[in-house]
C-alpha cells in the first residue's frame, strides 16, 4: 500500500483497487483478454435464447451440413451440423455454458477447501502443517488428470463426476501454493508486529494477512480456471465426462473424433472455442500479475 | 553423496504414502463396487497392508482382472513403447528450445523470435487432445504424409528384444528390417512432434527469458568489451547460469508430459501404458491400478530425482555446500 501527497500537501492512501486498474487498464493484451473473457461469459447467459436449435434435435435430412460460408453449407445451420443432424452453433453454445460453468464450479470447489485447509493449518499447529504438507506432497505427485481418473473409475462416468474429481485433484495444487505463500509472510516483521500488538486471530488473518495473500489466490484462481477447462474437456473427449447427449466442447470432439473424414468442421470449431476462451484467460491472468507485481512498471 | 542420501530418503517416505494410498483407493473402491459395508477392524487392515507391501517387494504388483498377466511383466513390456515417445520429445524440446532462444538472443525482435514468442503463448492455450487431432488431419488424412495410428504396419513381423521397435527393427534379421525401421519411424514422427510442443514452448520461453537478463548484466558487459567471442559468451556463461530455473520447473513439466502422453497415446492408439492405463480405469480393474499407480508413482519420483540431480551437477553453488 503506497501513499501520495495530494494539491493541499496532506498525506493520502491510495486506493489499492484504483492502482490495480491503473496498471491494468494500461496492458493492452490484458484489456484484449478480459474483452474476450467477458464477451464470452457474455454470449454462455445468454445462450439459451441464442441457442437457435434444441441441441439434441435431429435433422434427419442434414446430416454433416457444412459450415454456411463453405459450398453446400446452409444458412440456417451457421456452424454446420454433426453427425447425427444436430446443430453445431447450438451446441457449441449451451455446451460452452456447461465447460465454463462446471470450470468455475471446480475452481470454487477445491478452492474454498484448499484455501481454507492453507490458512488453518499454517497458522495453527505445527505437527499439523506438517502432516498436511506432506499428504498433499504425495497426492502431488500424480498429475491431476490421473487422480481425476482414479476417481471417476471409482463414482462412475458424467459429467458432474468428472467436474467433482477435477476439483478433488486441484485441491493439493491450491494448498500448496496457498500454504507457500503464507508461510512467507507469516514471518515477515509486519505480521510478527501486528501479533505481539495482542491483534485477534480474526483481525490477524482478515485485515493483516489477507490483503497481502489476495495477490496470490487472484492468480492461482484465474490460472486454475483455464486448467480446469481444459481438464473437463480432455475428460469429456477420452470419454469419462459429459456423455454424448450433454453437449460438452471435449465430448464433442470425442464424438467428431472418428469422423474427421466426413466433417472435419464438427471438429474445428469445438476446439477454437476452448482455444479462445482458455487464450482470454491467459491473457487476464497474465495482466493480473503483472498488475500486482509492482515492480514491473 | 549426501544430497542423494536426502534424495534418497524424501522418495522413500514419498513412496510410503502413496502406497498408503494406493491401498486406501484399492479398499475403499472394492468395498464401493461390491456395495460391501466397511467391517474390517483397523488392526486387520494394517496388517492386509503389511501383507501387501511384502508382495510389492517379492514383485507381485497384482494381477489383470480380464487375462490374468502379472501387472509388472505387462507394465515393463509397455513401459518401452511410451519411453519411445517421451524421450524424444524431451530431447528434441531442449535442443530446439535452446536453439530457438539462442537464436531469439542473436536476432532480438527478428521473424523467428516474434514468431516462436507468439507460437509459443498461443501452445499454451490449446488442449494436447485437439492438437493431435488437427495435426492428424492435416498431416496423416490431409497430405498422407504419416500412418493415423499404430506402431508399426502389421505386414512387418518384428520379434519384440528390447522394446524400442526402432531398436527392434534394426535387431531383426528378416530382409526388409531396414524397410520396417523407417516404417517404425514413420508411425513416431506424428505423436512426438505433438508431444514436443508443449515443453518445447516451455523450455524456450524460460531459457529465452533467463538468458535475456543475464545478457543484460553487468559481468556480460565486462566481458564483451574484453572482446570475448560470441559463442564462448553464449555457452560457457549466459546458457549454463540461464538452466538452473529451467530445470527446476521441469517435474512440474514431467506431470505434464505424462498428462500428454496418456491422452496422445489413446488418440494415435499407441500400445503404450496410458493407453493401457484408461483400459484399466473403463474395466474398472482396481487390484490392477493399484499396482499400476505405483509403477506409475516410482516412474515420476525417478525421473523428479534425475532433475534434481542433473541441477545438482550442473550448479557449483549447490555442490560446494
Amino acid at each position: 500500500m503506497s501513499h501520495y501527497i495530494d494539491r493541499f500537501g496532506e498525506l493520502k492512501l491510495i486506493n489499492p483497487f484504483r492502482e490495480f486498474w491503473y496498471r491494468y487498464e494500461n496492458h493492452p493484451s490484458a484489456l484484449f483478454g478480459l474483452l474476450i473473457f467477458s464477451m464470452i461469459i457474455l454470449l454462455f447467459l445468454l445462450s439459451p435464447i441464442l441457442a437457435p436449435y434444441d441441441v439434441n434435435h435431429q435433422f434427419k435430412d442434414h446430416i454433416m451440413v457444412p459450415p454456411s460460408w463453405l459450398s453446400g453449407g446452409e444458412i440456417n445451420f451457421l456452424l454446420g451440423t454433426d453427425e447425427l443432424g444436430r446443430d453445431i452453433f447450438s451446441r457449441l453454445l449451451i455446451g460452452g455454458a456447461t465447460t465454463i460453468s462446471g470450470a468455475f464450479l471446480a475452481v470454487f470447489m477445491a478452492a474454498i477447501v484448499g484455501i481454507s485447509l492453507a490458512i488453518f493449518t499454517t497458522l495453527t499447529g505445527s505437527w499439523l502443517n506438517r502432516i498436511t504438507i506432506y499428504i498433499f506432497d504425495v497426492l502431488l505427485t500424480f498429475p491431476i488428470l490421473i487422480i481425476a481418473l482414479l476417481i471417476i473409475s471409482i463414482i462412475g462416468k458424467s459429467l458432474h463426476h468428472s467436474i467433482l474429481a477435477i476439483s478433488i485433484a486441484m485441491i493439493p495444487h491450491f494448498y500448496k501454493s496457498l500454504s507457500n505463500a503464507i508461510s512467507l509472510e507469516i514471518n515477515k516483521p509486519y505480521y510478527i508486529a501486528a501479533k505481539l500488538d495482542g491483534a485477534s486471530g480474526f483481525t490477524l488473518l482478515f485485515s493483516v494477512l489477507m490483503p497481502n495473500i489476495l495477490g496470490a489466490i487472484i492468480i492461482h484462481l484465474s490460472l486454475s480456471l483455464s486448467t480446469a477447462i481444459i481438464e473437463i474437456a480432455t475428460l469429456g473427449f477420452l470419454g469419462f465426462g459429459a456423455q454424448s447427449l450433454q453437449p460438452e466442447w471435449g465430448a464433442m470432439i470425442g464424438n467428431a473424433r472418428s469422423f474427421i473424414f466426413q466433417a472435419p468442421w464438427s471438429v474445428w470449431v469445438p476446439g477454437i472455442a476452448i482455444f479462445i476462451s482458455v487464450l482470454a484467460i491467459h491473457l487476464v491472468s497474465n495482466g493480473i500479475k503483472d498488475s500486482l507485481s509492482k515492480d514491473k512498471y | 553423496m549426501k544430497f542423494l542420501l536426502k534424495k534418497l530418503a524424501f522418495f522413500f517416505l514419498l513412496m510410503v504414502g502413496v502406497s498408503v494410498t494406493a491401498f486406501i483407493f484399492s479398499n475403499y473402491a472394492l468395498n464401493h463396487a461390491h456395495n460391501t459395508v466397511h467391517s474390517q477392524t483397523f488392526w486387520n487392515e494394517s496388517l492386509q497392508y503389511f501383507r501387501f507391501i511384502l508382495e510389492l517387494f517379492q514383485g507381485h504388483f497384482g494381477v489383470v482382472r480380464h487375462d490374468g498377466s502379472a501387472v509388472l511383466e505387462t507394465f515393463l513390456l509397455k513401459l518401452p513403447a511410451s519411453l519411445e515417445l517421451i524421450i524424444p520429445a524431451i530431447l528434441l524440446a531442449w535442443v530446439l528450445g535452446t536453439f530457438l532462444a539462442i537464436n531469439a538472443i542473436l536476432r532480438p525482435g527478428g521473424h523467428v523470435d516474434s514468431m516462436t514468442q507468439i507460437l509459443g503463448d498461443a501452445m499454451n492455450s490449446i488442449p494436447v487432445f485437439w492438437l493431435g487431432l488437427i495435426l492428424l488431419m492435416i498431416f496423416a488424412t490431409g497430405l498422407e504424409l504419416f500412418p493415423v495410428s499404430g506402431r508399426l504396419d502389421y505386414i512387418y513381423e518384428i520379434k519384440p528384444v528390447t522394446g524400442f521397435m526402432l531398436i527392434d527393427t534394426l535387431l531383426s534379421s528378416k530382409s526388409y528390417s531396414g524397410e520396417a525401421f523407417f516404417n517404425a519411424l514413420n508411425h513416431l514422427i506424428l505423436p512426438v512432434m505433438t508431444l514436443t510442443i508443449i515443453p518445447l514452448s516451455y523450455v524456450n520461453l524460460q531459457l529465452r527469458n533467463g538468458m535475456k537478463e543475464i545478457h543484460n548484466s553487468a559481468y556480460i558487459r565486462a566481458a564483451r568489451s574484453r572482446g570475448m567471442s560470441r559463442s564462448r559468451l553464449i555457452w560457457r556463461h549466459s546458457f549454463p547460469n540461464a538452466i538452473k530455473p529451467v530445470l527446476d520447473g521441469m517435474s512440474l513439466q514431467f506431470s505434464v508430459l505424462i498428462t500428454s502422453t496418456i491422452i496422445i497415446e489413446y488418440l494415435f492408439s499407441w500400445p503404450g501404458i496410458g493407453h493401457w492405463f484408461l483400459l484399466l480405469i473403463k474395466q474398472q480393474d482396481f487390484l490392477a491400478l493399484r499396482g499400476v499407480v505405483i509403477l506409475i508413482a516410482v516412474i515420476i519420483l525417478i525421473a523428479n530425482i534425475a532433475t534434481d540431480l542433473l541441477n545438482y551437477l550442473t550448479n557449483p553453488k549447490l555442490r560446494r555446500e
